[in-house]
């Protein structure tokens, strides 16, 4: 994915390294996919010549273009920068929206306008401070997005009449969840549905795909590359990254792998040892562990240390010193606590639990009869290795994937 | 009819506090001679209001819209912030101006300069285009004041009315200087971007297009005829018993002697109807200007919700005003000569948008300029920035 502010006013030399000029436009045609079709080159006499875009050869620091005719405008074919940029946005309704600060361009397999960026980080980018600007944004915790709309949301027609006109109206646009994202997904194609994926924020493509039904999820991630298969994975849950990771052939998972932190790809490839079974296919790794000396004071330090980014934490599970599970507490239990009482005068000694070679159903049974949210996976020296959550456990039964 | 608001209120709105403040100096100090600036005025105020309300008739875009549409981005938001920063100079210009003004009343102004300026933000978030309209109107017609307070100094009047033709007196280099800066105050960057904005807001078709004309060259007539009945109360006054001031309230102050209580009165009183008007309109040329440059929703017929970002843009201003106004050793001096001198720097800059814009076939069709006014236009642009830069080094090195 590229930005059009990128692109704009880079040299653009040909094969034979002689300078033509400057990138200065591009041609696309206004339609449901739109192709970038031709480029416009700005010579040092300020003449504006148009190529086609098979001429392109490179567009990674320099243009690289190779020397053929010039190309013509044909019907239905407009400019980004003349029709598109800096224009205003108008909605079905006819409200000024915000002007076009950016174009987003797919730059593979072939060049297409993916998207307009609407957002206060699109100007930012044309200064060259956007990674200053979201830092200090950052810093003084404001929420500074990214505001993209997918082509899909804009009126080609209205285009070859100088407007960039919405088909929906400007409320509609507000965030939409990525539960209906993955079913409006569902129902595009392909193509169109890894654009969408790549205009929104990692996050959100990540819980987009988890929510994704499992036969259309295999297909989408067959379709990514590796490089943003980590990305992705980096920010879902453990147990759902395994699925996402199970989904791929063992050559691309491993290619996904080796591109993840240490600590996640060791996490991970744990994980994924244990997914010949039943139970091991749903165990997550978001779990915390504790020793029995401790106070409920520490207790709670460390939970909120550690549990930075999980998803859920129901239950702490308390360890001796061969690291065997002894005892688990629920977050109540430890809220109703005074603060130096030790763990061990208040959990739970008799701990439920679930073995890897446990049927689904017979964990499950056990969770409805204990009224648990969760069941540690234990091996026969009591070691835990993960935890089976009741969500997890139940989706399959819902969705039908039995 | 329906055509009247825009020229008028932008032209009358060049007359603020600091407009009156500098054509009051230039009287008191030039006397008959300051007279014969006002034709010359008229005619660059009458082409450049022109051409504004031109460009927004046809195009039905602001001039923010346009600079950012043919420019792009990033001279929007280097135009936007020269913009922001001047506006901001002649907003603390017209609420000191205000604040003076409420002084000579006798009232308390820690209580009444919040107290109007609460009233007229009211007055611009809650009321539409055509209330806001009728309230301009309103304080327009205090401009009368001027009229009476001409009346009451009893001045030459014969004498008056033949120098706004014939110079009388010396012309010299600080008379060249002062009329520059009397230009500068009328003919403004934000009333460029006003007249544009408040035009597209008016949704005057092209069929207006001839009214409108007329309307922009009355109301610029008008104005300067307040002007000169303004100049020949001080002049009648202040410069027949060589009095020197630097600003409109020294003068409200002096006439009192001079011309009895009633016409210092009344000066104040267009002082302070000149301070309102410009605490409306200037920071609502910013607010415009924000709206066309980065493509928000703004115009006066929607409500706060709709408009959100335009109103609140207005909003900060008056505030971030207010509280530099209230700083008691806040000096009006400085703040004028720096505010003048940047928007002296962009005027010329403006002019030549205009020109690329108002010349532009594709954009204004058969309306693009004539060859004379080009020639006034890039005239009046090369004028104000040499008046600007040799004015400035004349402060610098006390020429």
């Amino acid at each position: 994915m590229r930005y059009l502010s990128e692109l704009l006013h880079k040299q653009v030399i040909t094969t034979s390294k002689q300078s033509l000029g400057y990138l200065s436009d591009c041609v696309f045609v206004a339609s449901e996919t739109p192709y970038i079709t031709k480029i416009q080159i700005q010579t040092k006499h300020n003449q504006h010549i148009l190529y086609p875009v098979q001429a392109v050869k490179a567009i990674n620091g320099t243009i690289v273009v190779e020397q053929c005719l010039e190309a013509v405008l044909s019907e239905n074919e407009v400019f980004l920068v003349g029709n598109v940029l800096d224009k205003q946005v108008i909605d079905i309704k006819g409200k000024n929206i915000v002007r076009v600060n950016d174009i987003v361009i797919q730059d593979k397999p072939e060049l297409i306008v993916s998207g307009i960026d609407i957002g206060v980080l699109g100007i930012t980018r044309w200064f060259g401070l956007e990674k200053q600007v979201r830092f200090i944004t950052r810093f003084c915790k404001l929420p500074l997005t990214d505001r993209l709309l997918p082509w899909s949301e804009i009126q080609p027609l209205e285009l070859t009449r100088g407007k960039v006109v919405l088909n929906r109206e400007e409320d509609k646009l507000k965030a939409i969840e990525p539960e209906d994202l993955a079913d409006y997904l569902e129902k595009t194609t392909i193509h169109n549905a890894l654009k969408i994926l790549g205009l929104v924020t990692d996050e959100t493509a990540s819980e987009v795909i988890q929510n994704l039904h499992i036969t259309y999820q295999t297909q989408i991630v067959h379709r990514m590359s590796p490089h943003n298969l980590a990305r992705i994975i980096t920010t879902a849950d453990p147990d759902e990254a395994v699925d996402l990771l199970q989904a791929l052939s063992h050559d691309k998972r491993e290619e996904t792998l080796q591109l993840l932190t240490t600590a996640k790809r060791d996490e991970l490839t744990y994980l994924l040892s244990f997914t010949h079974t039943q139970i091991g296919e749903l165990m997550t790794t978001e779990f915390l562990t504790f020793q029995p000396t401790m106070s409920i004071k520490k207790v709670i330090e460390k939970i909120r240390r550690e549990s930075i980014g999980f998803d859920n934490l129901a239950y702490g599970y308390v360890l001796n010193t061969k690291q065997q599970l002894i005892g688990v507490f629920s977050m109540h239990e430890l809220l109703m606590q005074s603060p130096d009482t030790l763990i061990m005068k208040c959990m739970t000694q008799n701990v439920v639990v679930t073995y890897l070679s446990t049927p689904r159903s017979v964990a499950l049974k056990r969770m409805v009869k204990y009224r648990l949210r969760a069941l540690p996976v234990i091996d026969e020296h009591r070691k835990i290795l993960g935890i089976v959550t009741l969500d997890d456990m139940i989706e399959p039964l819902v969705t039908g994937e039995v | 009819m329906a055509v009247v608001g825009p020229g008028i209120i932008t032209a009358f709105a060049d007359n603020d506090a600091g407009g009156v403040a500098t054509y009051t100096t230039s009287a008191a100090t030039f006397g008959y001679l300051s007279l014969t600036t006002l034709i010359p005025i008229t005619i660059v105020l009458i082409v450049t209001q022109e051409i504004g309300a031109r460009i927004a008739i046809v195009t039905g875009k602001g001039l923010g819209d346009l600079i950012r549409e043919r420019f792009g981005v990033r001279v929007a938001v280097l135009i936007f912030s020269i913009l922001f920063l001047v506006n901001y100079g002649v907003i603390l210009q017209n609420m000191s101006g205000l604040k003076s003004a409420i002084q000579l009343f006798g009232l308390p102004y820690t209580l009444f300069l919040p107290l109007l300026l609460f009233g007229l933000s009211i007055v611009i978030v809650k009321a539409n285009y055509k209330k806001i309209q009728q309230f301009f109107f309103i304080l327009i017609f205090f401009y009368a004041a001027y009229i009476i307070s001409a009346y009451l100094a009893q001045p030459n009047w014969s004498l008056a009315i033949t120098s706004i033709v014939i110079p009388r007196g010396e012309p010299s280099f600080s008379f060249l200087f002062t009329s520059i800066a009397v230009l500068g105050t009328t003919v403004t960057a934000w009333g460029q971007f006003f007249i544009n904005s408040y035009v597209k807001d008016k949704k005057l078709t092209i069929h207006d297009l001839s009214y409108s004309v007329w309307e922009v060259r009355i109301g610029a007539l008008l104005t300067n005829t307040f002007s000169f009945f303004m100049m020949v109360a001080v002049i009648a006054t202040l410069f027949a018993n060589q009095i020197i001031i630097t600003d409109a309230a020294d003068a409200a102050m002096a006439m009192r002697p001079l011309a009895g209580n009633l016409a210092g009165s009344l000066f104040g009183a267009g002082l302070l109807i000149a301070g309102l008007l410009g605490l409306a309109i200037v920071p609502l040329s910013t607010a415009y200007a924000f709206s066309e440059f980065f493509g928000y929703q703004g115009t006066l017929n929607d409500d706060f919700k709709q408009s959100k970002l335009f109103y609140i843009f207005y909003l900060i201003q008056i505030v971030l005003g207010f509280v530099v106004v209230m700083i008691p050793s806040f000096s009006l001096f400085k703040i004028t000569l720096i505010a003048d001198f940047c928007n002296g720097l962009m005027l010329p800059v403006l002019f030549y948008f205009l020109y690329r814009i108002a010349n532009n076939e594709e954009l204004l069709g058969n309306q693009t300029n004539s060859r004379f006014m080009n020639f006034l236009l890039i005239g009046s642009g090369l004028i104000i920035t040499f008046g600007t830069i040799t004015g400035l080094l004349g402060k610098i090195f006390g020429w």
